[in-house]
């Protein structure tokens, strides 16, 4: 049994350590490229509400087709189609983008930032 | 007849089309060959977006189409979005604005660095502008991303504008979607804000009777000249008939023959995956050397993300369209797609 404790306290101590060590280096990271992810932070919704809202109202796919088209690697949190309206709104990375569509020659743009 | 069976079948739509499409199969076509082309380019789908997945295929030939085939959802008469397609489309209308004298290749298309980029430079990606552009898989540092969708999407010919010099205009090639936008930019300066809005429908796509184009703008009225254009696969049909026409005789042909010419800012030892860079153009390459010594010397092509491409092949009447929604980036060979379809139908 001691032995065992033993081990169970080593592994604890390794994942302590590995958790510090993924804060730290995520902390780091985000610290130098702190301008970089603030800027690149509303792109993600935006491409889904822009992808979508051309998707649906310019190319007339189905929603769930433009669902599959939008998505990315990084999840969205919120998506909200307005049909009357012809707009999209959508939240992700803790920033919201909506995309209007204008008319059939403009198709849709993103409301400015 | 079982060939006319087959294009009768699911997989035909439009019917203008089709009735090309029946004709010409009666002539000459063997269904095998097709289907293997059918095969490798529409397998079946799944759902991790995995393999190859090609949405639409036609293959135009003296005018005639050959061949056509839509994915599940798609069909002839409806916009759908080129990505950087597009950027073959600012080429020809930067062609139209030179021939009318609205622009000249070596005037600056702006003139707040110390040294003028002009709008050559821009056509052939040579701008010297430090960009970058990385899609999915670098985005934090992606100049196109920022300027599609975050800091940059109001103002997109400002945004381009404000990136620093890294070398001198003119002298080495570096791909760029920001270069698009300064030819799109400058050529609103040219007109009135209402004349700006009408040219790409009043001098190409009305006179073609292309009416299903969508051209988005950024938030002051500047096309996205690089990637946001959309057009029907009927249209793109007609586009391509005129664009061989003007290419073999037509007025613009020493436009077009110059700028499908390989870059002289381009390095031919570099790694590119697909065709080289001309101006606005991708290309085979020349009697020097080609980047797939196979396929057919004057292959020119407008090309997009996710493996979408409009390829001409001058020499052989020939063009041919793939839209396409490849999120897995090693899947589809164009080479192969080419090399197949001259098989098929040459």
């Amino acid at each position: 049994m001691k032995v065992m404790k033993k081990w169970v306290g080593r592994l604890i101590g390794v994942g302590a350590i590995i958790t510090l060590l993924v804060f730290v280096g995520g902390g780091v990271f985000y610290f130098l490229n702190k301008e970089a992810i603030r800027e690149f932070r509303p792109s993600l919704s935006a491409f889904y509400a822009k992808s979508f809202c051309s998707c649906y109202f310019v190319s007339q796919r189905s929603a769930s087709e433009c669902h599959d088209y939008s998505k990315q690697y990084i999840p969205i949190d919120e998506v909200y189609l307005d049909e009357k309206l012809r707009r999209v709104r959508v939240r992700a990375l803790g920033e919201t983008s909506i995309s209007q569509f204008v008319n059939s020659r403009e198709g849709c743009w993103l409301e400015p930032i | 007849m079982t060939s006319l069976k087959w294009s009768s079948g699911e997989l035909v739509r439009g019917f203008f089309w089709a009735v090309v499409f029946s004709i010409s199969h009666c002539v000459d076509s063997s269904v095998e060959a097709k289907e293997s082309l059918e095969s490798y380019l529409f397998p079946e789908r799944n759902a991790q977006r995995k393999g190859i997945r090609t949405n639409v295929l036609l293959v135009l030939k003296d005018n005639r189409v050959l061949w056509e085939q839509y994915a599940e959802g798609f069909v002839s008469d409806r916009p759908y979005l080129l990505w950087s397609m597009t950027k073959s489309f600012t080429n020809v209308l930067m062609a139209i604005a030179a021939q009318e004298g609205l622009v000249r290749l070596d005037e600056p298309v702006f003139s707040e660095k110390d040294s003028n980029i002009k709008i050559r430079d821009a056509l052939s990606w040579a701008t010297c502008l430090d960009w970058n552009e990385t899609y999915e898989f670098n985005p934090i540092y992606s100049s196109v991303i920022r300027m599609l969708y975050s800091v940059g999407r109001d103002d997109m010919f400002s945004f381009v504008k404000k990136h620093r010099l890294r070398c001198r205009p003119g002298s080495s090639f570096r791909y760029s979607s920001g270069d698009s936008l300064l030819l799109m930019g400058h050529l609103k300066t040219k007109l009135s804000s209402e004349e700006y809005a009408a040219y790409p429908w009043k001098k190409l796509f009305e006179p073609l009777g292309m009416n299903s184009a969508v051209w988005e703008r950024d938030s002051k009225g500047v096309f996205v000249g690089s990637s946001f254009l959309y057009l029907s696969p009927q249209d793109l049909m007609r586009f391509s008939s005129w664009l061989l026409k003007e290419y073999a005789n037509g007025s613009l042909k020493p436009w077009l023959g110059a700028t499908t010419q390989v870059s002289e800012s381009f390095d031919r030892r570099t790694k590119e995956a697909g065709l080289w860079p001309g101006a606005h153009w991708w290309v085979n390459g020349d009697s020097r050397s080609q980047r797939f010594p196979r396929l057919p010397v004057d292959l020119f092509a407008a090309l997009g993300h996710w493996g979408q491409s409009l390829s001409f092949i001058p020499s052989k009447g020939m063009a041919i369209l793939r839209l396409a929604d490849d999120r897995d980036p090693k899947a589809f060979d164009y080479e192969r797609m080419i090399q197949m379809i001259l098989e098929e139908f040459t």
